[in-house]
């Protein structure tokens, strides 16, 4: 450990991972916000707090939550892999040009939002100038990532494999979202090019759900007295059942399309495997924990987030296998569940698991004062409640809003007057969620900036 | 099992998904989907799809379910309320519906391309108990 409190690192490394976290949390800020007005459109109409107009919030609101979770997981590996690998980061100038091309093409992509230029297509909202530079930035990620871990001396850790796995993924299916731009054998038929392009998307969500989850892992053995198990035969089991589903499991976005039906018949098979992942959470709630008082009482809050997580995972996987079977996906394909899923994952999931493990990165570092970890612990309950409120409406909306149109024969705008008082309270609920957030991100930024801040502050470093 | 042996699997097992993985995705870049070859866009459609991506139309809209939640799924949107209506909403705008400002060339290069993906299957499947699969 050197002056600046960071183990196996360097000054330089903990400014990069400072910044890091940096962009990470300004990315939600503006994410969040974005979501936040946009989310007024659902609820009233010409109202006065819509100040942008939907088509740009939008693709403003998914791309930045996206690289809130890019950055901020980016930040943890960079902090980690040197503790991992017992060596330094191998090149400093790649992860610095890796930060700067990132903030490059966030602003970029930003700005062109806002003069309404897109690509037009879900999640990858940015023109195609922008991903060259996300791709090159991420040649640049891949090329530190695999530089530093040929370092480490023996077997790898099944996190090692989750993260080395979600990082190639991510570079392969990224360039597979753009196929459709590169050739008119993907863009000229449609059902081609909706199975290619959720096919990508499947595996581009599993990418960093995988590296995410990897952190997890290395945050339960470091902080929650979970040790031992990162090179046990159950944990690369679910490393395998984990990679099958980022491969295989996204025919189900599909089930309503005009796809070939052995890929909805097989994306329906590959998404049951995750019975096999639920019944081991189930047993996992079975086995007798570790007492509170036998950990660490520095790393409360990191436990607290994976609590959180834990609680959120069991949520969503259910939702999940549920919205797989062919049978209700017919009644909520295209409602408000698929909102639901997708901010209870990205929320309670990968969010949560985040904080776990950037709060973990930060108190390595620098420990909490009471009131400061009671400032978190009062932000994290305002965005917990806030996303249980919120889940919950748009859960409503959309089974009823999917019941009425299916069952029922509505319209769209006899279903969406029906389902407008729901949705307005998925839109208090939100505004809830929101103030979790911003609360979160203020005692985040605050944190970093302590943990961070050079020699002779104070800083404590692992103990 | 441990050790060496858990390792071992692991690569035999991560190298059999890889291998699974690659010949899956050759499978479904050739496959032309439901529709086969009658699913390939005519030239108008073509263009159309690119007045569609570029006024970020699924930021709203949806297709088959897929897209933006603040307006009507268009899937079916011409053969149920026909040609007139949907060029009226496009060049006029509705509610939250912006008015685009499309060139005439445009709002028919659209209109190919909503016609083309009606023709591509139903949405939403309509009837009660929901079945399976659709399309």
């Amino acid at each position: 450990m050197n002056g600046d409190g960071v183990v196996g690192g360097t000054a330089a490394s903990g400014r990069l991972v400072r910044d890091f976290f940096l962009a990470a949390g300004v990315a939600l800020l503006v994410g969040a916000t974005a979501g936040a007005i946009g989310s007024v459109y659902s609820g009233w109409t010409a109202s006065p707090l819509a100040i942008a107009p939907f088509e740009i919030l939008r693709p403003i609101h998914t791309t930045f939550v996206l690289a809130w979770i890019f950055l901020a997981y980016t930040g943890c590996l960079y902090a980690f892999l040197p503790e991992v690998c017992g060596a330094g980061l191998f090149s400093a100038r790649l992860s610095r040009a890796h930060w700067a091309l990132l903030l490059a093409a966030g602003t970029a992509a930003l700005a062109t939002y806002a003069l309404r230029v897109f690509s037009g297509r879900e999640y990858l909202d940015f023109v195609p100038p922008v991903s060259a530079v996300i791709l090159v930035a991420w040649a640049f990620f891949l090329a530190n990532f695999f530089g530093t871990v040929r370092r480490r001396r023996g077997p790898w850790p099944v996190y090692l494999w989750m993260w080395a796995t979600g990082l190639v993924a991510f570079a392969a299916t990224f360039v597979e979202g753009h196929l459709w731009f590169l050739s008119s054998h993907f863009r000229d038929n449609l059902g081609r090019d909706l199975t290619v392009q959720w096919k990508s998307y499947g595996s581009l969500i599993g990418s960093w759900n995988m590296v995410v989850y990897g952190l997890s892992l290395y945050v339960l053995e470091r902080v929650a007295g979970e040790g031992g198990k990162a090179f046990r035969l159950g944990s690369f089991a679910f490393y395998w059942l984990s990679l099958l589903n980022l491969m295989f499991n996204f025919g189900h976005h599909n089930y309503q399309s005009p796809q070939a039906g052995s890929v909805k018949t097989l994306g329906f098979v590959i998404s049951m495997t995750e019975l096999a992942i639920l019944a081991q959470i189930l047993l996992e709630r079975l086995r007798p924990w570790t007492p509170a008082g036998a950990l660490d009482p520095r790393y409360r809050i990191p436990r607290a987030f994976l609590g959180a997580a834990s609680v959120w995972v069991l949520v969503n996987l259910v939702l999940s296998i549920a919205i797989s079977i062919p049978a209700i996906n017919g009644v909520t394909h295209g409602t408000h569940v698929t909102v639901a899923h997708a901010m209870g994952c990205t929320i309670g999931i990968n969010s949560m698991i985040l904080w776990a493990a950037g709060w973990t990165v930060l108190l390595d570092r620098c420990a909490l004062a009471p009131r400061e970890e009671r400032q978190v612990r009062i932000g994290f309950w305002i965005l917990n409640v806030g996303l249980a409120g919120l889940f919950a409406h748009l859960l409503l909306a959309g089974g009823v809003r999917g019941v009425a149109v299916v069952r029922d024969g509505m319209n769209f705008h006899q279903s969406a007057a029906l389902v407008r008082p729901i949705l307005r309270g998925f839109v208090i609920a939100g505004a809830a969620a929101f103030a979790g957030i911003v609360w979160l991100t203020a005692c985040w930024f605050r944190g970093v900036v302590r943990a961070f801040r050079g020699p002779g502050s104070g800083v404590a470093g692992r103990p | 099992m441990s050790g060496p042996a858990v390792f071992r699997l692991n690569r035999i097992v991560v190298g059999a998904l890889v291998a699974a993985y690659l010949a899956f995705g050759v499978f479904v870049y050739a496959n032309p989907g439901a529709r086969g070859e009658a699913g390939t866009a005519p030239e108008d459609a073509r263009r159309g799809k690119s007045v569609w991506l570029r006024h970020n139309c699924a930021a709203c809209h949806q297709i088959f379910g897929l897209g933006g939640f603040l307006g009507p799924d268009l899937t079916n949107a011409v053969s149920r309320r026909g040609d007139g209506f949907v060029q009226a909403i496009v060049s006029h705008g509705s509610g939250d519906m912006p008015r685009l400002d499309l060139a005439p060339a445009e709002v028919e290069d659209l209109l190919a391309y909503l016609r083309y993906v009606d023709g591509q299957g139903k949405f939403p499947p309509l009837g009660w108990p929901p079945q399976g699969f659709n399309n």
